[in-house]
């Protein structure tokens, strides 16, 4: 959408005298100036264009201006463009009272004052100059927003195709020339492979990260208590193999993607039990109310994060070990992040070294009344 | 077991337009116990002629076992799928289809339009290599096909 050319006025009088010197007293190249000579011909001069301001007559045969106006406001489009009324001497207060109820910003009298009028007119026009603005940049930010999210999935999409030619062919030489081309070319080809199975991992991932903005399912009803039973039976071999002991108070019930609840809690729990410490992981989930908001947390006794270390976390493809140390391709909490905030809540972190890590993270609870 | 399949060779046709993909399924039919002779086409145009044996395919075999992908430039493995099975020639030789897609869609479709199975093409070289063996071992061994192409050359 660009700014149109012209800016558009309407000026409605059943007078075309009238009609003709209001014209006059605004003339002005940078306006459009549209006039009508009754209600329903003003109404229909609406639905076709928009306009930054609206002069009207209040007293006209047929619909009036009153009506008139009610009818402007009554329609989307139109729900907000200002209203000036134009009425003639000794009307009374309630008279004005009422054509402010009908959303009028100012009215004005006959003989109307010419540099008054002008003065009132650029205020609504650089008014509404400025909301067309910031309509284009919103618009703009939404498109380049959705954009990004579909470059990202199209992208990691497409690399898969070349990247299996690749992966196969480096695994082929492999499984036929290993031991046969010398030590060298057995190293070389095992850092291939390397390469090739983690940079698959990273598109998968880059791939599950772009899904959640675009191929999210709506909310609905969910029993977080449920959610936690699921997460953990799925993490059952990882927990069972790490000794860890899981407890969890009475959760609530919200409304959310009950998939990508499951992914938060399962990439939060799966957290806290690879990044264990000396002893059996112990994990607590908890959940409580605070004014519109639900906070939840996931408490564990391991390895703990540094403070420095607590935005950078969050961020896509992040890591604060080598991959020999810890496995992963630093999504986890990226995509935590990002499914929180697409339900209306944040998320961060509080821990200490070697003590362990607390994730929290809220969920507004206006979302439930909203459905 | 397909006594004739031993003694005889089996035709197979692949279509695949992706030469990386001709060539894996080169090396791993390569390591089949069956002598097998591979042809290769690049599209659903082509594989519809060799089939039909139009064309530079005058001389084509009847193959016995169709390996299918679904994503082709010109014509694609659903539209050929649909003509195979359409077409009172060819219906009875069985299609495998080899694909990397894993949609729902495309499963329902190709099972509709009688496909004999669906395979989404495993990403690790060695479940490749395997899975073409079992097709092998399946489709080949384990399975009495309607006919084999030199049988029904010599008919």
């Amino acid at each position: 959408m660009q700014l149109p050319d012209k800016i558009n006025i309407l000026i409605v009088d059943d007078n075309p005298g009238n009609l003709f010197t209001l014209e006059t007293i605004l003339n002005n190249a940078e306006l459009n100036i549209v006039k009508a000579s009754s209600g329903e011909e003003a109404l229909k001069c609406v639905l076709k264009s928009d306009f930054a301001v609206i002069i009207l007559d209040v007293q006209m045969p047929g619909m009036d201006g009153f009506e008139t106006a009610e009818v402007i406001r009554s329609r989307e489009k139109s729900k907000f463009t200002p209203l000036i009324f134009v009425t003639g001497v000794g009307q009374s207060d309630l008279h004005i009272d009422k054509g402010y109820s009908l959303g009028a910003i100012d009215y004005i009298l006959k003989p109307i004052k010419p540099e008054g009028l002008k003065t009132k007119l650029s205020v609504l026009i650089d008014l509404y100059k400025n909301k067309k603005m910031l309509e284009q940049k919103t618009m703009e930010l939404e498109r380049s927003n959705k954009e990004l999210e579909h470059f990202a999935y199209v992208a990691s999409h497409d690399l898969q195709e070349p990247l299996r030619s690749v992966t196969s062919h480096v695994q082929l030489l492999s499984m036929r020339y290993k031991g046969k081309l010398g030590e060298d070319a057995d190293d070389f080809i095992n850092f291939a492979v390397e390469g090739t199975t983690r940079m698959k991992a990273l598109i998968n991932d880059l791939l599950s990260y772009s899904r959640i903005g675009t191929r999210g399912k709506p909310f609905e009803k969910i029993d977080t208590t449920s959610t936690v039973k699921i997460v953990l039976d799925n993490l059952e071999t990882s927990i069972e193999k790490a000794e860890a002991i899981i407890t969890y108070d009475n959760l609530p019930e919200i409304f959310a993607d009950p998939t990508q609840m499951i992914q938060l809690f399962q990439n939060l729990i799966g957290n806290a039990i690879k990044f264990k410490g000396e002893n059996p992981p112990e994990v607590h989930i908890s959940a409580y109310q605070s004014g519109e908001e639900w906070i939840f947390s996931v408490k564990d006794n391991g390895i703990g994060i540094s403070s420095e270390f607590f935005d950078r976390i969050f961020v896509i493809f992040q890591r604060l070990h080598n991959i020999d140390e810890y496995s992963g391709t630093g999504i986890g909490l990226s995509v935590c992040k990002k499914i929180v905030e697409r339900h209306g809540g944040k998320i961060y972190v509080e821990s200490e070294l070697e003590k362990g890590s607390k994730f929290i993270f809220s969920f507004p609870i206006h979302t439930l009344k909203g459905y | 077991m397909n006594k004739t399949s031993n003694e005889t060779i089996i035709e197979i046709l692949l279509v695949e337009d992706n030469l990386s993909d001709i060539r894996l399924t080169q090396e791993a039919i390569k390591e089949c116990k069956i002598e097998n002779n591979l042809h290769v086409v690049r599209d659903g145009i082509e594989a519809l002629d060799f089939l039909r044996k139009k064309g530079k395919y005058a001389n084509a075999p009847r193959p016995c076992l169709i390996l299918l992908d679904l994503n082709m430039p010109r014509k694609d493995g659903r539209e050929v799928l649909a003509e195979i099975k359409a077409d009172p020639e060819l219906k009875r030789i069985p299609v495998i289809i080899l694909t990397t897609s894993k949609s729902e869609d495309d499963i329902f479709i190709t099972y509709d339009h009688c496909a004999n199975c669906y395979i989404t093409k495993p990403n690790d070289i060695e479940e490749f290599f395997k899975t073409i063996t079992t097709i092998e071992n399946f489709w080949l061994e384990l399975v009495k096909l309607p006919f084999n192409g030199a049988q029904h050359k010599n008919l």
